[in-house]
């Protein structure tokens, strides 16, 4: 069994608001660092930045009121 | 009631006194399992006495099935232990993925809807049918985020899965709304899309409009707040549609109201169902004549 780099990539973004403004600022190389195919990065290339950021600061919420 | 229909409470131990004292009024009762992983013997023995006088499931949050990641068979045996100890009426987890890579992301999040993610999470299902003995009924997820690199839409995979393992929907209708107002998809039209013959439990529960860094608004799924009107119009279509007996359970995980509230939407729900089934007789009577 072999993780799915994608996977990776969203587990790193989805932990830290902090990963998504790193992540932002190189997506190309960032997700080559998390494992991910030249194929797979015209996906990378196309998530919206607004969403992510919404979505990590709110599991970011929802992990602190669950702690 | 409608027969054979019934609508319950998700456990949270800060209801528990109100819960014992309305037992007559409750249908179904929820026990998240990872609450109870560390459970003495006397509380999993009380768990064990309660499932006799109610039908009772377990939940579980954190194993993170729809992924490439392999399931933990230590979790899985905890989970087995628990089955065997508590004897539900049946068990359910999620369709998500909740760590890669080393990290636990903390929260349930949603994989690519893609080949790797159902190859994995139908090698994990088998792997949960060895060890515990009965596969889960499988929960849809609130996600904010539609996951790079799928390749079809949540309901796709989630037919897929579904079917692939031959298992049972827990279909949490708030997630779905919430999936819904976030794509700008047609709430109907999705629920059509799931593989509704396989529904066997819902949930219901509630949540809030969030003003984005994009000035626009989210629906975040929070359960501290009651189930919206559209999530019942959800329900009562859903009666409508599928013959078999449902199993409906409002989750509440704070900021709790006065439990007569609690009680009014577990009626509310009964209203639902019992709206559904009758339009669902009506027209079969009607197709009859």
């Amino acid at each position: 069994m072999i993780t799915n780099p994608m996977e990776i990539l969203l587990a790193r973004l989805f932990v830290s608001p902090n990963e998504v403004e790193r992540f932002l600022q190189d997506r190309e190389n960032y997700a080559k660092d998390c494992g991910l195919a030249a194929a797979q990065l015209t996906e990378i290339l196309q998530i919206d930045a607004a969403s992510l950021r919404f979505a990590a600061r709110s599991y970011e919420r929802k992990r602190h009121r669950s702690s | 009631m409608s027969g054979g229909d019934r609508v319950g409470l998700a456990w949270r131990d800060e209801l528990a006194a109100q819960i014992f004292l309305h037992l007559d009024s409750i249908d179904h009762l929820e026990i998240i399992v990872e609450r109870e992983m560390s459970a003495s013997h006397r509380r999993l023995d009380a768990l064990r006495d309660l499932a006799c006088q109610i039908p009772l499931s377990l939940h579980g949050v954190s194993l993170g099935l729809a992924s490439s990641v392999n399931v933990s068979d230590a979790r899985l045996e905890r989970i087995a232990r628990l089955v065997e100890r508590v004897q539900p009426d049946h068990w359910s987890e999620h369709l998500s993925f909740v760590r890669a890579g080393g990290i636990e992301i903390g929260h349930l999040a949603a994989a690519p809807y893609a080949p790797p993610t159902l190859a994995g999470a139908l090698r994990n299902l088998e792997r949960v049918r060895e060890v515990v003995g009965a596969l889960p009924q499988l929960e849809n997820i609130a996600t904010l985020l539609t996951p790079p690199g799928s390749c079809w839409t949540e309901s796709e995979f989630i037919c897929r899965v579904l079917r692939g393992a031959d298992a049972a929907m827990l279909l949490d209708l708030h997630n779905l709304y919430a999936n819904a107002c976030n794509s700008d998809g047609d709430l109907f039209a999705i629920l059509d899309s799931l593989p509704l013959e396989r529904v066997a439990s819902v949930h219901l529960s509630g949540g809030h409009w969030e003003d984005g860094p994009d000035g626009r608004s989210r629906l975040i799924d929070d359960h501290i707040h009651d189930p919206p009107p559209r999530v019942y119009k959800l329900l009562e279509a859903l009666a409508f549609k599928v013959p078999q007996h449902l199993t409906v359970i409002i989750e509440r995980d704070g900021r709790y109201p006065d439990f007569a509230a609690l009680l009014e939407q577990i009626a509310r729900a009964r209203g639902a169902l019992a709206s559904g089934r009758t339009r669902r007789r009506v027209t079969e009577l009607q197709q009859v004549a």
